[in-house]
């Protein structure tokens, strides 16, 4: 076959391919990059964490006395806690009551952030379908909730963050106070900054979140705790979310809507906790 | 069959570029990712006939969509009309030289941040402060890149044999006489 032919017919495929196929694409593209996503991951975690000991080993030692007695009190804490947790089943058996979050959260290292201009919408997890990850799973850290699973392969999955303009989450706030009731409404991703807001040095931060369709007669003092409502379907109750910045009415004046700072810290995440197996998400 | 010599050539750098795309991250003080990708994309574009460039071109822009969550069609179609460009470029002055190659991805990028926030734009002001800080940064970021991606690619087209320097019996080039 002359050879300028097969170029022309690989160039058919190729669109071929893309037309027809593009979801298998985007996996397979993402599939062939995660061995070395994970290489530098283990390179890292390994030989870098190796060296740096061997250039600090006197803080080390110093972490490693803190992380003892870390450990320590945690076991005081968990035997409270399992305690607790017994008598927690007791009074579910009673009231016949079956847990909200069935399912379990797995730890996923984050191997990337989104490309060239998605770089606060997404991150990339090195967990996926073959370690029990779905679409719309829930993802959170410690500190709050991060995202949720927007795309999954077999070894990877894509989080959609909070602070996509995409993003929507049923939130409530915590405690409003006496006699309010429950004060629910929608979070929506911060996307871009207005162009009134004077604080330019503001810069490659995440905007905080906007909280829709709140109760307009009532007022939420700042620094309130916003957490998942269950209502969406998708994260489960009591979730950490953000903490409330300040309110004001929305334009129609029908329902207040106040910003939100994300608890969790998105610029720094390495290590991630997806639901997996039968959560709130699953159909 | 014999296999096409540039095929592997092509398919190592392509992968080469997708690992240092998605493995490099972004400066610290812009999110603006070094278009590898992109310039890999250029580099076989000027060098090689259009059935071959368009090829690579295609996968680039579909490489660099698949892992940058955008729309699988947002890169393609803009390195097909930066294609058409550098073609006209390259009647008149644009070679495939580390150089010029730097200096083409340098711009490209910074036209390629437009296109996508045109492309992926969602809620809010098209273009803001934080826009342009990205700009800014997308030159610098999109030079090394280039210089890279240039550098490594005719590499890999002089140890593969795709490319030869040019023998006695063909001639002197003009380029030599004045010597």
């Amino acid at each position: 076959m002359k050879q300028s032919k097969m170029w022309v017919w690989l160039l058919v495929l190729s669109l071929g391919a893309l037309l027809f196929a593009s979801p298998r694409v985007r996996d397979v593209a993402q599939e062939a990059v995660y061995p070395s996503a994970n290489a530098r991951l283990w390179f890292e975690r390994t030989v870098g964490v190796r060296a740096r000991a061997f250039f600090s080993r006197a803080r080390q030692g110093a972490r490693n006395d803190q992380l003892a007695r870390d450990v320590a009190r945690l076991q005081v804490v968990e035997a409270s806690a399992d305690a607790l947790g017994a008598e927690v089943d007791r009074l579910r058996a009673i009231l016949d009551f079956k847990p909200s979050v069935p399912g379990q959260w797995i730890a996923a290292p984050v191997l990337s952030r989104g490309g060239t201009s998605a770089v606060w919408q997404s991150v990339r997890l090195g967990k996926g379908s073959l370690q029990g990850v779905a679409k719309g799973a829930p993802a959170i850290i410690p500190d709050g909730v991060v995202g949720r699973v927007t795309d999954v392969s077999p070894h990877t999955c894509e989080v959609m963050l909070i602070s996509d303009p995409n993003s929507r989450v049923a939130c409530e706030l915590e405690t409003p106070g006496e006699g309010v009731g429950t004060v629910r409404g929608i979070l929506f991703g911060g996307g871009s900054r207005s162009a009134d807001d004077p604080h330019l040095t503001l810069l490659y931060v995440v905007d905080p979140l906007r909280l829709r369709y709140l109760d307009r007669d009532f007022t939420p003092p700042p620094r309130t705790r916003v957490v998942t409502s269950g209502l969406g379907l998708t994260f489960p109750k009591g979730l950490t979310i953000g903490y409330l910045l300040e309110s004001k009415l929305e334009s129609n004046g029908l329902s207040r809507e106040a910003s939100v700072v994300p608890a969790a810290d998105l610029t720094a995440l390495e290590t991630v906790f997806v639901l997996t197996g039968g959560g709130p998400h699953a159909p | 069959m014999r296999l096409d010599p540039n095929l592997p050539v092509v398919a190592a750098c392509l992968f080469a570029a997708a690992c240092a795309q998605e493995l490099v991250p972004a400066p610290p003080q812009a999110p603006v990712k070094a278009v590898f990708l992109t310039a890999v994309g250029l580099y076989f574009a000027l060098t090689r006939p259009v059935a071959m460039a368009l090829t690579v071109l295609v996968w680039a822009g579909a490489l660099t969509d698949a892992l940058g969550g955008l729309p699988l069609a947002c890169t393609l179609t803009f390195l097909m009309t930066v294609y058409v460009g550098v073609r006209l470029l390259q009647r008149a002055f644009l070679e495939a030289t580390v150089f010029q190659g730097t200096l083409l991805v340098g711009c490209v990028s910074v036209v390629q941040v437009v296109w996508t926030r045109l492309w992926a734009h969602a809620g809010g002001p098209l273009f803001s402060w934080e826009t342009l800080v990205r700009l800014e940064w997308a030159l610098p970021v999109g030079m090394a890149a280039g210089f890279v991606g240039f550098a490594v690619c005719g590499l890999a087209d002089r140890l593969s044999g795709n490319v030869r320097p040019v023998k006695e019996s063909d001639g002197v080039l003009w380029a030599e006489t004045n010597r």
